[in-house]
């Protein structure tokens, strides 16, 4: 059974080549509780950066500062979305919204409480980063933040 | 019979993703992780090597997506599984599968799945791999929205237990109506939900016990500008088990969560009481992957090591207690701010045990004389420059042992930590961090140090060390280094590691000490 099951899997692999370079449609939450579809967030037609963060994780909050610290500037040489999706489940999800509040983050935040966005995009550690294109393929990922990673992101941007 | 029907399942599964991919252009994506520890033999106290000295949890998922379509499959394989995590993980096999079909309003899973009604204080399915927890319910599962304004989801089931399924069969469902657009209030969003759950285990004893446990939650949400209110009252019936001392007791939970929020400012004031509320996959014990709700210790989680030396882990059974959380971000330019503004985290949180007995039944209101824990911290966050950053951290914390099954008494210790981060280039940083913890109780005082070397956007590497003086006088240090390309992660660390409660989530797991390599992989496509 178990060399089956290994057989089935490198099989599957193998027959199916497109790797994933679409969005999955999975439910979200606003910071004020209403329900927003992933696929929502490409209905600006412009690019969109997806961060997935935590209140308890330290390199992600240090990314979306980054984010913050470069906000108006980019915004003045690139057309995109930024969408942080907290991955913070009931233990600490009540804590975003202050957190966000209080850090002035001029982006969108989103809650994925049951963590089924960030398993519909496999993502296994955070932070981890997305850029979706227009026509809602992935462009770009990258897995932890180091300072200065950054600007890569605008880079990629620039480039679509 | 059993393994007839996976073959069966298996072999359609590949015939449709080869159609599939011959017809149609489907999307496959997946992941893969491994977490292996090679353990070395080590000569201080505590300290033991498994046997066979290797341990290595690997997990590789595959989701195939076609427009409305998708299924997957999910693989583990403990080969053996790391030490200290729960032994029943054992051997490998297809543990996870699932095939869904999702419209605009309408959805349906067969197989395996996750989900959380509320805030899961009477029913959560979820994955936690660093604790080897994963409750997802293989079943059916059900969901339809009426013009995104009321949406009914409905599940009927057995929770996974480790390699198995649990011997119980449950039954949810539940109601959530969006008031503030039905009833078109402008500037607030309200909602309310109603969820119910059945759980099943046969018996065929002679005691009265009722092979059926109910449990109900009520929960409300109201957004009005910068003010939120959450609440949830939950309600168990009468449970006979071990993880009730076979009490045959209902239980009941109530949780508020009130928030304040403006620009620079972040409040939130959360109070939370239980009453038997444990609520396991069966009528034994509960514990790590054996739980159907999810109890989360509702306290400040911390990133540095000597703060979370002794985490709360929820009392289920009878607890009540709070958390105020205060953010204030002091403007850049202002007097106290400086050029670049200083953000000011302020936390604590306190939990006593329930006034009464279960005889003569608890007070709503009053608290127990016995404190399970308390936590008052504040973390300053301060940059200097652009390529300065510091963060200075002081707790002040109380733990009960009692709540790891010890005598009751008080752990109190006073921590303070600091890091500092500088960016000497624009991708080359360095992290220095320093943690003192004063305690005249259990292990005494701590140190720790830690340095750490980031080159962006791909690699790091670091070095530290914790050291107990007063108690056992032993070093824990710690080297590593990790490396990421796209969406593939290798870190590679070695480092002697402390016994005691790891925490992932919300839930915790005590874990031996142990001396050993680490190796871990985690890859994405």
């Amino acid at each position: 059974m178990k060399k089956f099951s290994l057989f089935a899997l490198i099989y599957l692999v193998v027959v199916t080549s497109s790797a994933q370079t679409q969005l999955p449609a999975v439910q979200l939450s606003t910071l004020k509780g209403e329900t927003i579809s992933s696929t929502a967030l490409l209905n600006d037609k412009v690019p969109v950066v997806i961060s997935f963060w935590s209140t308890i994780c330290k390199p992600c909050i240090e990314e979306l500062n980054a984010f913050k610290d470069q906000w108006a500037k980019w915004q003045k040489e690139v057309n995109f979305q930024l969408v942080a999706v907290s991955t913070d489940d009931a233990r600490s999800v009540a804590r975003v919204r202050g957190f966000a509040a209080s850090r002035e983050w001029p982006f969108t935040i989103l809650l994925d409480k049951n963590q089924d966005f960030k398993r519909a995009l496999n993502v296994n550690s955070i932070p981890q980063l997305y850029i979706i294109g227009t026509d809602g393929k992935i462009v770009y990922s990258h897995i932890g933040y180091t300072p200065g990673s950054e600007t890569k992101v605008l880079e990629v941007l620039k480039g679509l | 019979m059993k393994q007839n029907i996976i073959h069966i399942c298996l072999i359609l599964f590949i015939i449709l993703i080869s159609i599939q991919s011959i017809y149609a252009q489907g999307n496959l994506s997946g992941s893969f992780e491994t977490n292996s520890i090679y353990y070395v033999k080590d000569s201080k106290p505590g300290i033991v090597a498994p046997d066979d000295k290797f341990g290595s949890d690997n997990y590789f998922k595959l989701d195939y997506r076609h427009r409305k379509f998708s299924a997957g499959v999910q693989y583990e394989a403990y080969l053996p599984v790391l030490q200290g995590l729960p032994s029943t993980l054992r051997n490998s096999g297809l543990v996870f599968k699932y095939a869904s079909f999702r419209d605009s309003n309408f959805s349906v899973t067969a197989g395996d799945f996750y989900e959380q009604f509320g805030n899961g204080l009477i029913f959560r399915a979820y994955e936690e791999r660093a604790i080897g927890l994963n409750t997802a319910v293989e079943g059916v599962r059900l969901a339809y929205s009426f013009r995104n304004l009321i949406h009914v989801k409905g599940i009927a089931g057995r929770s996974r237990e480790f390699m198995d399924k649990a011997t119980s069969n449950i039954k949810a469902a539940g109601v959530s109506v969006d008031i503030a657009s039905l009833l078109k209030l402008e500037n607030s969003t309200a909602d309310a939900a109603v969820n119910m759950i059945n759980r099943y285990v046969s018996y065929a004893g002679q005691e009265p016990i009722n092979p059926n446990v109910q449990a109900y939650s009520f929960n409300i949400n109201w957004n009005v500008h910068a003010f939120s209110l959450q609440g949830e009252y939950a309600y168990k019936s009468k449970d006979n088990s071990v993880y009730t001392n076979n009490r045959n007791k209902d239980g009941s939970a109530l949780l508020l969560e009130i928030g304040y929020n403006t620009p620079g400012f972040g409040s939130l004031l959360t109070l939370r009481r239980l009453e038997y509320m444990q609520f396991g996959t069966t009528r034994g014990i509960t514990g790590i992957g054996l739980d159907l709700n999810y109890l989360p210790a509702l306290t400040k989680q911390h990133s540095y090591s000597l703060a979370v030396l002794n985490p709360h882990n929820t009392m289920g059974n009878g607890e009540t207690g709070g958390q105020l959380d205060i953010q204030y971000n002091l403007p850049q330019g202002s007097v106290t701010g400086g050029k670049y503004g200083m953000q000011l985290s302020l936390n604590a949180s306190t939990y006593y045990n329930l006034q009464g007995d279960v005889i003569n039944g608890y007070d709503f209101f009053a608290t127990g004389k016995t404190k399970y824990y308390q936590d008052i911290n504040l973390d300053i966050e301060k940059r200097f420059s652009t390529s300065m950053l510091a963060h200075l951290f002081y707790a002040n914390q109380q733990f009960n042992p009692v709540i790891i099954g010890k005598e009751s008494s008080l752990y109190k210790s006073h921590i303070v930590a600091g890091d500092l981060r500088w960016q000497p280039t624009t991708k080359n940083s360095f992290r220095f961090e320093l943690q003192h913890l004063w305690s005249g109780d259990y292990l005494k005082n701590w140190a720790a140090a830690l340095i750490e070397f980031s080159a962006a956007p791909s690699f790091t590497c670091f070095i530290g060390d914790m050291y107990n003086y007063g108690d056992s006088n032993i070093h824990y240090y710690r080297l590593g280094s990790s490396y990421t390309f796209s969406r593939t992660r290798i870190a590679l660390n070695y480092g002697r590691n402390r016994e005691g409660l790891i925490c992932a989530g919300g839930v915790c797991l005590y874990m031996p000490a142990y001396t050993g390599l680490n190796l871990s992989i985690a890859s994405s496509f």
